[in-house]
Protein backbone atom coordinates (compact mmCIF):
# COMPACT_ATOMS: atom_id res chain seq x y z
CA UNK A 1 0.00 0.00 0.00
CA UNK A 2 1.35 3.39 -0.91
CA UNK A 3 1.06 6.54 1.20
CA UNK A 4 -1.70 8.08 -0.88
CA UNK A 5 -4.03 5.06 -0.53
CA UNK A 6 -3.22 4.69 3.14
CA UNK A 7 -4.02 8.31 3.87
CA UNK A 8 -7.46 8.05 2.27
CA UNK A 9 -8.20 5.07 4.46
CA UNK A 10 -6.75 6.72 7.52
CA UNK A 11 -8.91 9.77 6.99
CA UNK A 12 -11.90 7.62 7.74
CA UNK A 13 -10.35 5.40 10.37
CA UNK A 14 -12.36 7.04 13.13
CA UNK A 15 -15.10 4.50 12.46
CA UNK A 16 -13.11 1.39 11.47
CA UNK A 17 -16.06 -0.97 11.97
CA UNK A 18 -17.91 0.69 9.16
CA UNK A 19 -14.98 0.54 6.81
CA UNK A 20 -14.55 -3.21 6.67
CA UNK A 21 -14.79 -4.39 3.09
CA UNK A 22 -14.19 -0.94 1.70
CA UNK A 23 -10.52 -0.65 2.62
CA UNK A 24 -7.83 -3.10 3.48
CA UNK A 25 -7.53 -1.99 7.06
CA UNK A 26 -4.82 -4.46 8.02
CA UNK A 27 -2.66 -3.32 5.14
CA UNK A 28 -3.28 0.29 6.16
CA UNK A 29 -2.20 -0.44 9.73
CA UNK A 30 0.87 -2.26 8.44
CA UNK A 31 1.72 0.73 6.30
CA UNK A 32 1.29 3.04 9.25
CA UNK A 33 3.79 1.02 11.29
CA UNK A 34 6.38 1.20 8.56
CA UNK A 35 5.88 4.81 7.40
CA UNK A 36 6.78 7.46 9.96
CA UNK A 37 5.51 10.27 7.76
CA UNK A 38 2.02 8.75 7.53
CA UNK A 39 2.06 7.91 11.25
CA UNK A 40 2.81 11.54 12.07
CA UNK A 41 0.10 12.66 9.71
CA UNK A 42 -2.42 10.37 11.36
CA UNK A 43 -1.50 11.66 14.83
CA UNK A 44 -1.83 15.22 13.62
CA UNK A 45 -5.20 14.59 12.00
CA UNK A 46 -6.56 12.82 15.02
CA UNK A 47 -5.49 15.67 17.20
CA UNK A 48 -7.13 18.07 14.80
CA UNK A 49 -10.34 16.05 14.76
CA UNK A 50 -10.43 15.98 18.54
CA UNK A 51 -10.01 19.73 18.71
CA UNK A 52 -12.73 20.33 16.16
CA UNK A 53 -15.07 17.93 17.94
CA UNK A 54 -14.37 19.60 21.31
CA UNK A 55 -14.97 23.02 19.84
CA UNK A 56 -18.20 21.95 18.21
CA UNK A 57 -19.55 20.22 21.30
CA UNK A 58 -18.48 23.00 23.62
CA UNK A 59 -20.88 25.45 22.04
CA UNK A 60 -22.89 26.71 25.05
CA UNK A 61 -26.63 26.19 24.87
CA UNK A 62 -28.77 29.13 26.07
CA UNK A 63 -29.93 28.40 29.61
CA UNK A 64 -33.51 29.35 28.92
CA UNK A 65 -33.84 27.29 25.75
CA UNK A 66 -35.28 24.18 27.37
CA UNK A 67 -37.95 26.08 29.30
CA UNK A 68 -38.67 28.16 26.23
CA UNK A 69 -39.23 25.04 24.14
CA UNK A 70 -41.44 23.37 26.72
CA UNK A 71 -43.51 26.52 27.12
CA UNK A 72 -44.01 26.91 23.40
CA UNK A 73 -44.93 23.25 23.02
CA UNK A 74 -47.40 23.49 25.91
CA UNK A 75 -48.99 26.58 24.35
CA UNK A 76 -49.12 24.79 21.04
CA UNK A 77 -50.82 21.82 22.68
CA UNK A 78 -53.36 24.10 24.36
CA UNK A 79 -54.24 25.77 21.07
CA UNK A 80 -54.77 22.58 19.15
CA UNK A 81 -58.41 21.51 18.67
CA UNK A 82 -59.46 18.56 20.77
CA UNK A 83 -60.25 16.53 17.65
CA UNK A 84 -56.61 16.48 16.74
CA UNK A 85 -55.30 15.61 20.16
CA UNK A 86 -55.35 11.95 19.30
CA UNK A 87 -52.84 12.67 16.55
CA UNK A 88 -50.13 13.45 19.06
CA UNK A 89 -50.51 10.18 20.86
CA UNK A 90 -47.51 8.24 19.70
CA UNK A 91 -48.09 4.98 17.98
CA UNK A 92 -46.25 3.00 20.57
CA UNK A 93 -48.55 4.34 23.30
CA UNK A 94 -51.61 3.47 21.26
CA UNK A 95 -50.20 0.04 20.79
CA UNK A 96 -49.76 -0.16 24.53
CA UNK A 97 -53.53 0.27 24.90
CA UNK A 98 -53.90 -3.28 23.59
CA UNK A 99 -55.55 -2.41 20.28
CA UNK A 100 -53.92 -2.53 16.91
CA UNK A 101 -54.05 0.67 14.83
CA UNK A 102 -56.52 -1.06 12.50
CA UNK A 103 -58.89 -1.83 15.38
CA UNK A 104 -58.47 1.67 16.76
CA UNK A 105 -59.41 3.08 13.38
CA UNK A 106 -62.61 1.05 13.32
CA UNK A 107 -63.40 2.09 16.87
CA UNK A 108 -62.97 5.72 15.83
CA UNK A 109 -65.28 5.21 12.83
CA UNK A 110 -67.89 3.49 15.01
CA UNK A 111 -67.70 6.34 17.52
CA UNK A 112 -68.23 8.89 14.76
CA UNK A 113 -71.24 6.94 13.44
CA UNK A 114 -72.69 6.70 16.94
CA UNK A 115 -72.35 10.45 17.48
CA UNK A 116 -73.91 11.17 14.08
CA UNK A 117 -76.83 8.81 14.82
CA UNK A 118 -77.37 10.41 18.22
CA UNK A 119 -77.45 13.85 16.60
CA UNK A 120 -79.98 12.70 13.99
CA UNK A 121 -82.15 11.10 16.66
CA UNK A 122 -82.00 14.31 18.70
CA UNK A 123 -82.99 16.32 15.67
CA UNK A 124 -85.90 13.97 15.03
CA UNK A 125 -87.02 14.31 18.65
CA UNK A 126 -86.81 18.09 18.50
CA UNK A 127 -88.88 18.16 15.35
CA UNK A 128 -91.53 15.83 16.73
CA UNK A 129 -92.08 17.88 19.89
CA UNK A 130 -95.34 19.85 20.01
CA UNK A 131 -94.87 23.24 18.50
CA UNK A 132 -96.78 25.90 16.81
CA UNK A 133 -98.28 24.10 13.84
CA UNK A 134 -97.16 26.44 11.15
CA UNK A 135 -93.73 27.36 12.35
CA UNK A 136 -91.92 24.71 10.45
CA UNK A 137 -94.04 25.05 7.37
CA UNK A 138 -94.00 28.55 6.13
CA UNK A 139 -92.41 31.34 8.07
CA UNK A 140 -94.62 34.04 6.62
CA UNK A 141 -97.76 32.05 7.27
CA UNK A 142 -96.70 31.26 10.79
CA UNK A 143 -95.88 34.88 11.44
CA UNK A 144 -99.25 35.99 10.20
CA UNK A 145 -101.17 33.73 12.52
CA UNK A 146 -98.85 33.33 15.46
CA UNK A 147 -98.36 37.04 15.91
CA UNK A 148 -101.75 38.08 14.79
CA UNK A 149 -102.18 40.38 17.74
CA UNK A 150 -99.93 42.92 16.15
CA UNK A 151 -101.79 42.87 12.86
CA UNK A 152 -98.76 44.14 11.04
CA UNK A 153 -96.34 41.69 9.63
CA UNK A 154 -93.74 42.84 7.16
CA UNK A 155 -94.33 41.39 3.77
CA UNK A 156 -92.70 41.80 0.46
CA UNK A 157 -95.20 42.48 -2.21
CA UNK A 158 -94.96 43.58 -5.70
CA UNK A 159 -97.00 46.14 -7.53
CA UNK A 160 -98.81 45.64 -10.75
CA UNK A 161 -99.44 49.08 -12.02
CA UNK A 162 -101.67 50.86 -9.57
CA UNK A 163 -103.12 47.68 -8.17
CA UNK A 164 -101.55 46.11 -5.12
CA UNK A 165 -101.09 42.44 -5.72
CA UNK A 166 -100.46 39.56 -3.42
CA UNK A 167 -97.04 38.61 -2.28
CA UNK A 168 -95.75 36.08 -4.68
CA UNK A 169 -95.17 33.56 -1.91
CA UNK A 170 -98.92 33.28 -1.49
CA UNK A 171 -99.21 31.84 -4.91
CA UNK A 172 -97.06 28.84 -4.15
CA UNK A 173 -99.12 26.27 -2.36
CA UNK A 174 -96.29 23.78 -2.19
CA UNK A 175 -94.65 25.92 0.45
CA UNK A 176 -97.63 25.41 2.68
CA UNK A 177 -97.41 21.67 2.86
CA UNK A 178 -95.67 19.98 5.68
CA UNK A 179 -96.06 17.68 8.63
CA UNK A 180 -98.26 20.14 10.55
CA UNK A 181 -100.24 21.62 7.74
CA UNK A 182 -101.64 20.15 4.63
CA UNK A 183 -103.10 22.36 1.99
CA UNK A 184 -105.99 20.37 0.63
CA UNK A 185 -106.09 22.54 -2.39
CA UNK A 186 -105.78 26.12 -3.30
CA UNK A 187 -107.37 28.19 -5.95
CA UNK A 188 -105.51 29.96 -8.62
CA UNK A 189 -105.07 33.55 -7.59
CA UNK A 190 -108.45 35.04 -8.29
CA UNK A 191 -110.18 38.35 -8.75
CA UNK A 192 -113.05 38.38 -6.30
CA UNK A 193 -114.52 41.38 -7.94
CA UNK A 194 -113.28 42.09 -11.38
CA UNK A 195 -110.10 44.05 -11.12
CA UNK A 196 -110.82 45.16 -7.61
CA UNK A 197 -109.92 42.33 -5.31
CA UNK A 198 -107.15 40.03 -6.09
CA UNK A 199 -107.09 37.04 -3.79
CA UNK A 200 -105.53 33.69 -3.11
CA UNK A 201 -107.51 31.00 -1.33
CA UNK A 202 -106.04 28.08 0.55
CA UNK A 203 -108.01 25.20 1.95
CA UNK A 204 -105.93 23.50 4.53
CA UNK A 205 -105.88 21.05 7.34
CA UNK A 206 -103.90 21.43 10.50
CA UNK A 207 -102.53 17.98 11.08
CA UNK A 208 -100.54 16.26 13.78
CA UNK A 209 -103.35 16.51 16.26
CA UNK A 210 -106.05 14.28 17.69
CA UNK A 211 -108.17 15.18 14.76
CA UNK A 212 -107.28 17.26 11.73
CA UNK A 213 -108.61 20.80 11.90
CA UNK A 214 -109.80 22.06 8.54
CA UNK A 215 -109.58 25.69 7.65
CA UNK A 216 -109.30 28.15 4.88
CA UNK A 217 -107.19 31.20 4.43
CA UNK A 218 -108.05 33.95 2.06
CA UNK A 219 -105.56 36.65 1.26
CA UNK A 220 -106.95 39.58 -0.63
CA UNK A 221 -106.40 43.22 -1.24
CA UNK A 222 -107.75 45.40 1.45
CA UNK A 223 -109.90 47.75 -0.60
CA UNK A 224 -113.41 47.94 0.76
CA UNK A 225 -112.86 45.36 3.48
CA UNK A 226 -113.37 46.25 7.10
CA UNK A 227 -110.48 44.99 9.07
CA UNK A 228 -111.20 43.36 12.37
CA UNK A 229 -108.34 42.23 14.51
CA UNK A 230 -110.45 40.27 16.94
CA UNK A 231 -111.58 36.77 16.00
CA UNK A 232 -115.28 36.39 15.82
CA UNK A 233 -117.59 33.47 15.37
CA UNK A 234 -118.97 33.35 11.96
CA UNK A 235 -119.32 31.10 9.05
CA UNK A 236 -117.44 30.87 5.93
CA UNK A 237 -118.87 30.21 2.59
CA UNK A 238 -116.75 28.40 0.19
CA UNK A 239 -117.75 29.40 -3.22
CA UNK A 240 -119.60 26.60 -4.92
CA UNK A 241 -119.68 24.44 -1.81
CA UNK A 242 -121.83 23.88 1.20
CA UNK A 243 -121.71 26.61 3.83
CA UNK A 244 -119.57 25.64 6.72
CA UNK A 245 -120.63 26.80 10.14
CA UNK A 246 -119.45 26.56 13.69
CA UNK A 247 -116.03 27.91 13.06
CA UNK A 248 -114.04 30.99 13.78
CA UNK A 249 -112.95 33.59 11.36
CA UNK A 250 -110.02 35.73 12.17
CA UNK A 251 -109.26 38.70 10.03
CA UNK A 252 -106.38 40.99 10.09
CA UNK A 253 -104.68 43.37 7.82
CA UNK A 254 -101.19 44.13 6.79
CA UNK A 255 -100.53 47.08 4.61
CA UNK A 256 -102.87 46.84 1.70
CA UNK A 257 -103.65 43.17 2.29
CA UNK A 258 -106.38 41.59 4.31
CA UNK A 259 -106.27 38.07 5.66
CA UNK A 260 -109.26 35.99 6.49
CA UNK A 261 -108.55 32.75 8.28
CA UNK A 262 -111.33 30.36 9.03
CA UNK A 263 -110.80 27.39 11.28
CA UNK A 264 -113.50 25.00 12.38
CA UNK A 265 -114.00 25.07 16.11
CA UNK A 266 -114.74 27.55 18.84
CA UNK A 267 -112.90 30.70 19.67
CA UNK A 268 -111.38 28.94 22.66
CA UNK A 269 -110.18 26.15 20.47
CA UNK A 270 -108.72 28.67 18.14
CA UNK A 271 -106.93 30.46 20.96
CA UNK A 272 -105.57 27.13 22.13
CA UNK A 273 -104.42 26.48 18.65
CA UNK A 274 -102.14 29.46 18.86
CA UNK A 275 -100.48 28.12 21.98
CA UNK A 276 -97.25 26.62 20.74
CA UNK A 277 -96.96 23.65 23.04
CA UNK A 278 -100.52 22.62 23.62
CA UNK A 279 -102.67 20.27 21.69
CA UNK A 280 -106.39 20.36 21.27
CA UNK B 1 -54.73 31.09 28.64
CA UNK B 2 -54.12 28.00 30.70
CA UNK B 3 -51.31 25.82 29.50
CA UNK B 4 -51.58 22.10 29.18
CA UNK B 5 -48.29 20.39 29.83
CA UNK B 6 -46.92 18.97 26.63
CA UNK B 7 -47.05 15.23 26.07
CA UNK B 8 -44.57 13.15 28.10
CA UNK B 9 -42.91 11.86 24.96
CA UNK B 10 -42.39 15.37 23.67
CA UNK B 11 -40.91 16.47 26.98
CA UNK B 12 -38.59 13.51 26.88
CA UNK B 13 -37.53 14.32 23.34
CA UNK B 14 -36.79 17.90 24.34
CA UNK B 15 -34.77 16.82 27.36
CA UNK B 16 -32.72 14.30 25.43
CA UNK B 17 -32.07 16.14 22.20
CA UNK B 18 -32.54 19.88 22.47
CA UNK B 19 -28.91 20.69 23.29
CA UNK B 20 -27.49 18.62 20.45
CA UNK B 21 -30.11 19.95 18.06
CA UNK B 22 -29.30 23.51 19.04
CA UNK B 23 -25.58 22.92 18.48
CA UNK B 24 -26.27 21.29 15.15
CA UNK B 25 -28.50 24.22 14.17
CA UNK B 26 -25.88 26.71 15.28
CA UNK B 27 -23.14 25.00 13.33
CA UNK B 28 -25.41 24.86 10.30
CA UNK B 29 -26.48 28.49 10.31
CA UNK B 30 -23.85 30.24 12.43
CA UNK B 31 -26.32 32.34 14.38
CA UNK B 32 -27.52 31.73 17.93
CA UNK B 33 -30.88 33.39 17.34
CA UNK B 34 -31.47 31.45 14.16
CA UNK B 35 -30.34 28.25 15.84
CA UNK B 36 -32.88 28.78 18.64
CA UNK B 37 -35.53 29.43 16.03
CA UNK B 38 -34.64 26.30 14.09
CA UNK B 39 -34.67 24.20 17.26
CA UNK B 40 -38.07 25.54 18.16
CA UNK B 41 -39.43 24.92 14.67
CA UNK B 42 -38.08 21.41 14.82
CA UNK B 43 -39.95 20.55 18.00
CA UNK B 44 -43.16 22.20 16.80
CA UNK B 45 -43.02 20.11 13.64
CA UNK B 46 -42.24 17.06 15.75
CA UNK B 47 -45.30 17.78 17.90
CA UNK B 48 -47.49 17.93 14.81
CA UNK B 49 -46.07 14.78 13.27
CA UNK B 50 -45.40 12.76 16.38
CA UNK B 51 -47.58 9.95 15.11
CA UNK B 52 -45.03 9.41 12.34
CA UNK B 53 -42.44 8.42 14.89
CA UNK B 54 -42.82 4.67 14.93
CA UNK B 55 -39.73 3.90 16.99
CA UNK B 56 -38.50 6.22 19.70
CA UNK B 57 -34.97 4.92 19.18
CA UNK B 58 -34.97 6.69 15.85
CA UNK B 59 -36.13 9.96 17.36
CA UNK B 60 -32.69 11.57 17.17
CA UNK B 61 -32.26 10.95 13.44
CA UNK B 62 -35.86 12.01 12.88
CA UNK B 63 -35.42 15.29 14.74
CA UNK B 64 -32.13 16.06 12.99
CA UNK B 65 -33.79 15.42 9.64
CA UNK B 66 -36.63 17.80 10.52
CA UNK B 67 -34.16 20.47 11.57
CA UNK B 68 -32.12 20.06 8.42
CA UNK B 69 -35.25 20.32 6.27
CA UNK B 70 -36.21 23.56 7.99
CA UNK B 71 -32.72 24.88 7.49
CA UNK B 72 -32.65 23.91 3.81
CA UNK B 73 -35.96 25.68 3.24
CA UNK B 74 -34.40 28.83 4.61
CA UNK B 75 -31.26 28.72 2.55
CA UNK B 76 -32.68 27.26 -0.62
CA UNK B 77 -31.42 30.19 -2.64
CA UNK B 78 -28.19 30.64 -0.77
CA UNK B 79 -25.14 30.62 -3.01
CA UNK B 80 -22.79 27.74 -2.50
CA UNK B 81 -19.11 27.53 -3.09
CA UNK B 82 -17.82 25.60 -6.03
CA UNK B 83 -16.58 22.04 -6.08
CA UNK B 84 -13.31 23.23 -7.55
CA UNK B 85 -12.49 25.05 -4.36
CA UNK B 86 -12.89 21.88 -2.32
CA UNK B 87 -10.88 19.89 -4.81
CA UNK B 88 -8.13 22.46 -4.51
CA UNK B 89 -8.31 22.16 -0.77
CA UNK B 90 -8.02 18.40 -0.93
CA UNK B 91 -4.90 18.68 -3.02
CA UNK B 92 -3.33 21.15 -0.63
CA UNK B 93 -4.08 18.95 2.34
CA UNK B 94 -1.61 16.25 1.49
CA UNK B 95 0.89 17.81 3.84
CA UNK B 96 0.85 17.51 7.59
CA UNK B 97 -1.47 19.87 9.41
CA UNK B 98 0.09 22.53 11.54
CA UNK B 99 -0.31 22.81 15.30
CA UNK B 100 -3.17 25.23 15.74
CA UNK B 101 -5.54 26.72 18.28
CA UNK B 102 -9.08 26.33 17.06
CA UNK B 103 -11.30 29.25 17.79
CA UNK B 104 -15.04 28.57 17.80
CA UNK B 105 -15.86 31.59 15.65
CA UNK B 106 -13.13 30.79 13.18
CA UNK B 107 -14.43 27.25 12.96
CA UNK B 108 -17.91 28.58 12.36
CA UNK B 109 -16.71 30.86 9.60
CA UNK B 110 -14.98 27.95 7.92
CA UNK B 111 -18.12 25.84 8.24
CA UNK B 112 -20.23 28.64 6.82
CA UNK B 113 -18.03 28.70 3.76
CA UNK B 114 -18.80 25.09 3.03
CA UNK B 115 -21.82 24.03 1.06
CA UNK B 116 -24.49 22.46 3.24
CA UNK B 117 -23.95 19.01 1.75
CA UNK B 118 -20.41 19.11 3.14
CA UNK B 119 -21.22 20.98 6.32
CA UNK B 120 -23.94 18.65 7.60
CA UNK B 121 -21.93 15.42 7.49
CA UNK B 122 -18.97 17.16 9.09
CA UNK B 123 -21.06 18.45 11.98
CA UNK B 124 -22.75 15.10 12.48
CA UNK B 125 -19.38 13.36 12.29
CA UNK B 126 -17.75 15.58 14.86
CA UNK B 127 -20.67 15.30 17.23
CA UNK B 128 -19.79 11.60 17.26
CA UNK B 129 -23.46 10.83 17.60
CA UNK B 130 -23.96 9.40 14.16
CA UNK B 131 -22.46 6.53 12.26
CA UNK B 132 -21.50 6.95 8.63
CA UNK B 133 -24.57 4.94 7.71
CA UNK B 134 -26.82 7.21 9.79
CA UNK B 135 -25.27 10.27 8.19
CA UNK B 136 -25.88 8.74 4.77
CA UNK B 137 -29.53 8.10 5.64
CA UNK B 138 -29.86 11.56 7.10
CA UNK B 139 -28.46 13.15 3.96
CA UNK B 140 -30.23 10.76 1.62
CA UNK B 141 -26.99 9.82 -0.14
CA UNK B 142 -24.86 6.71 -0.51
CA UNK B 143 -22.34 5.72 2.14
CA UNK B 144 -19.46 6.28 -0.27
CA UNK B 145 -20.69 9.79 -0.95
CA UNK B 146 -20.69 10.53 2.76
CA UNK B 147 -17.13 9.29 3.10
CA UNK B 148 -16.01 11.33 0.14
CA UNK B 149 -17.68 14.47 1.42
CA UNK B 150 -16.27 13.92 4.90
CA UNK B 151 -12.80 13.48 3.56
CA UNK B 152 -12.95 16.58 1.42
CA UNK B 153 -14.72 18.61 4.06
CA UNK B 154 -12.18 17.73 6.71
CA UNK B 155 -9.36 18.57 4.33
CA UNK B 156 -10.90 21.91 3.68
CA UNK B 157 -11.35 22.62 7.39
CA UNK B 158 -7.74 21.72 8.14
CA UNK B 159 -6.51 24.03 5.44
CA UNK B 160 -8.91 26.82 6.24
CA UNK B 161 -8.13 26.77 9.93
CA UNK B 162 -4.40 26.74 9.34
CA UNK B 163 -4.82 29.62 6.87
CA UNK B 164 -3.50 27.56 4.00
CA UNK B 165 -6.70 27.29 2.07
CA UNK B 166 -7.77 30.19 -0.11
CA UNK B 167 -11.01 31.89 0.85
CA UNK B 168 -13.56 30.12 -1.34
CA UNK B 169 -15.54 32.14 -3.77
CA UNK B 170 -19.30 31.87 -3.98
Amino acid sequence: MNCSTARVALELMARPDELRGKFDLEATVDHLESCTECAALVRSRRQFDLMIADTMRSMPVPESLREQLLTILALHEAQRPMASVTRIVPTNQLAASGFSPRVLRWIAIAACLFVASAMLFGLHLARSLPQFPLDSVHPHFAALIGHNGQNLVPFNKFEDGQTARLPQSHLRTDLLQGPRLFVLHSTEDVWIRRRTRHAAVYFFELTGRARPIPGVLVVLTRDGIDSASQPRESSFLESGAKPVTGGVVSTWTEGSLTYLCYVQGTERELSLLWQPTRTL
Amino acid sequence: MSQRPCAPLLTRLVDEHYALLFRYAYRLCGSIAEAEDLTQQTFLTAALKLDQLQDEKRAKSWLFAILRNHYLKRVRHEATITWETLDDAAEHSSGEAQEIEIDSELLQRALNELPEEFRSPLILFYFEEFSYQEIAEHMGVALGTVMSRLSRGKSYLRLRLTQIAPVPSS
